[in-house]
């Protein structure tokens, strides 16, 4: 596998400093930025080879992230190789609503998989956005999730609340 | 000459040349803001409206700000340029933990007091070091150590909750040739985690504010042996904006002068605009070698000069001759304008309301003066703007007629 580009970190002990709640969105961010950078795929031996975090911290982060659906795994062989899941189709096809103090945004996105409809959900805390999670319908399923959720908010008696 | 705008993250415009005033103390806020809500009186003058930024210091933001709250007048008239309409910018101004007056320490130090209680203690220990040279590497020892990404963080966090419009990363001076490796280093360090913390765990932000890398130059160190590094180190993190604050300049001396204005030169090759921090009429200069905008203290020398401990600042300060571009002491300005009857030699609004200088009472020269430096620099910046010819020409011309002729040699 070719030489896997890394976006710029803070030095180990500076990092290690950081409040336990930054620290977290901080190695969540700087993993998420890799596996953009790495359109090809990237492991997590590589991904510890080259980050200044430890093994299980990168495990347990790819994994929460793999979660809200916002890079996926291939298993080649015994290995996982982590993808980037955001690569829209179109950028025109982003719409978010913001509902409280969280934010749902749809994109289009196309993967090695096909083309998918993105749901995620973000939480804005007072000075970043945590993505809380997502979902992935195959954009060819769309229609028929659509009416799916259509007819569970009549049955729910919420189609007409809020307006 | 066409005004170019640069439209900032946070939705307002830097335009080229601009003008942005640095407000200090209490009095500062409030003679600004009473500017901004007296003048024009007419419309033949513009008041301060051409006077696009405020630059506050982070130890002095707690006495400042509270004059720079939003207006009721600009929801009523939306025409009104009210102080939170202007760029507000929030200086870490970390440098005066290694230079600078005492009370700028400590009120430098009260910012951070509550993440890094232990600094205040240590800043004051070094700043009692009598050799110069001990006290640099006393501080490159004990006080660089402290200056990590928790506390960038906290300085970015800061301003964010300031509402500065632009976010400036906090670093260190560049003051010593003989240290200037360890302190371009810290410098890069300092630039990169800024960006790293404003992508990472400040990414609510990254969208929404601009990132100014601000590099605090003593003008000594821009000799060809350093300039490169210096300039690598003023890049790292790709900025969105580079701010240089000058320490110092001695016009007098003409090669450092011109070694800051190629130095600025080369940064404007990079396509970032440039804001220069603590400069006065000197700043007109930098805006033909790249500078955007400049930014400068009210009616006050921006550089530190070592007074004997018998001398004492005399309490009337002096009052900026538009036509001479220079100051002139409380005591010497009579002579000067005594063959005119001490008629005032200027139009700006407030000269007009006085006439002459036999009619301000002494308790009135400070507000005076300082309101005057406002309205004479706001005419300035407007007739740069203005200008049917290019701006260089258009200082020439000015700097020629002043007593600021020395300048037009810096001029392309």
């Amino acid at each position: 596998m070719s030489e896997i580009q890394v976006p710029e970190v803070l030095p180990k002990n500076d990092y290690l400093r950081l409040p336990p709640n930054e620290r977290e969105l901080y190695v969540r961010e700087i993993l998420r930025q890799t596996v953009r950078k790495n359109v090809q795929g990237v492991t997590a031996s590589a991904l510890a080879e080259k980050l200044p975090f430890d093994p299980r911290t990168i495990e347990k982060h790819l994994s929460v992230l793999t979660c809200t659906n916002e890079i996926y795994a291939v298993k080649i062989g015994n290995t996982p190789l982590y993808l980037p899941n955001s690569i829209p189709i179109h950028h025109t096809k982003k719409q978010s609503v913001t509902i409280g103090n969280r934010e749902y945004i749809a994109y289009a996105l196309q993967n090695r998989m096909g083309e998918f409809v993105f749901i995620q959900e973000k939480k804005k805390t007072e000075f970043a956005e945590e993505v809380r999670g997502g979902i992935l319908i195959p954009l060819a399923d769309f229609r028929q999730f659509v009416d799916f959720m259509t007819t569970f908010s009549k049955d729910m008696g919420t189609s007409n609340k809020g307006s | 000459m066409i005004t170019n705008e640069k439209l900032l993250k946070c939705g307002k415009r830097l335009k080229t040349p601009s003008l942005f005033i640095n407000a200090k103390t209490k009095a500062d806020g409030k003679l600004i803001k009473e500017t901004i809500t007296r003048y024009p009186l007419n419309k033949a003058n513009s008041g301060i409206s051409q006077i696009d930024g405020i630059v506050i210091s982070s130890g002095d933001y707690s006495a400042v700000a509270p004059f720079l709250l939003p207006d009721i007048r600009a929801q009523l008239d939306p025409s009104f340029y009210s102080a939170t309409k202007r760029i507000r910018l929030i200086d870490p101004a970390i440098h005066f933990l290694f230079s600078g007056l005492e009370k700028d320490k400590d009120a430098c130090c009260s910012v951070v007091e509550e993440w890094l209680p232990q600094l205040s203690n240590i800043v004051n220990i070094v700043a009692r070091i009598d050799s110069q040279k001990e006290k640099l590497d006393s501080s490159i020892q004990r006080i660089y150590p402290l200056l990590d990404a928790v506390l960038i963080q906290r300085l970015l966090e800061f301003q964010i909750r300031a509402n500065a419009d632009i976010l400036i990363n906090p670093s260190v001076p560049l003051s010593s040739p003989r240290r200037i490796d360890d302190q371009t280093e810290k410098t890069r360090e300092m630039n990169r985690q800024g960006r790293v913390l404003l992508d990472t765990v400040l990414s609510r932000y990254k969208e929404q504010r601009d990132l100014m890398n601000l590099t605090v130059i003593s003008p000594s160190v821009l000799t060809s042996a350093y300039v490169d590094n210096i300039l690598d180190a003023t890049l790292q993190g790709n900025p969105d904006i580079i701010g240089v604050r000058l320490m110092n300049l001695d016009e007098k001396n003409s090669v450092e002068a011109m070694n800051f204005l190629k130095f600025l030169k080369t940064l404007s090759s990079s396509g970032k605009p440039i804001i220069v921090f603590n400069v006065r009429e000197f700043g007109y200069v930098t805006f033909c070698y790249g500078a955007n905008a400049i930014s400068m203290p009210i009616a006050k020398s921006p550089y530190m000069t070592k007074k004997k401990a018998s001398e004492k600042a005399p309490h009337e300060g002096s009052y900026y001759h538009y036509y001479d571009m220079i100051d002139y002491s409380f005591k010497s300005f009579p002579d000067n304008i005594r063959a005119n009857s001490y008629k005032l030699p200027c139009h700006c609004e407030i000269c007009g309301e006085f006439g002459s200088f036999v009619n301000i009472e002494k308790k009135q020269w400070n507000y005076f003066r300082k309101v005057h430096f406002l309205l004479v620099k706001n005419m300035e910046i407007q007739e740069f703007r203005k200008t049917d010819v290019s701006l260089n020409i258009a200082l020439k011309d000015k700097f020629g007629r002043s007593q600021k002729t020395g300048y037009v040699a810096f001029l392309p």
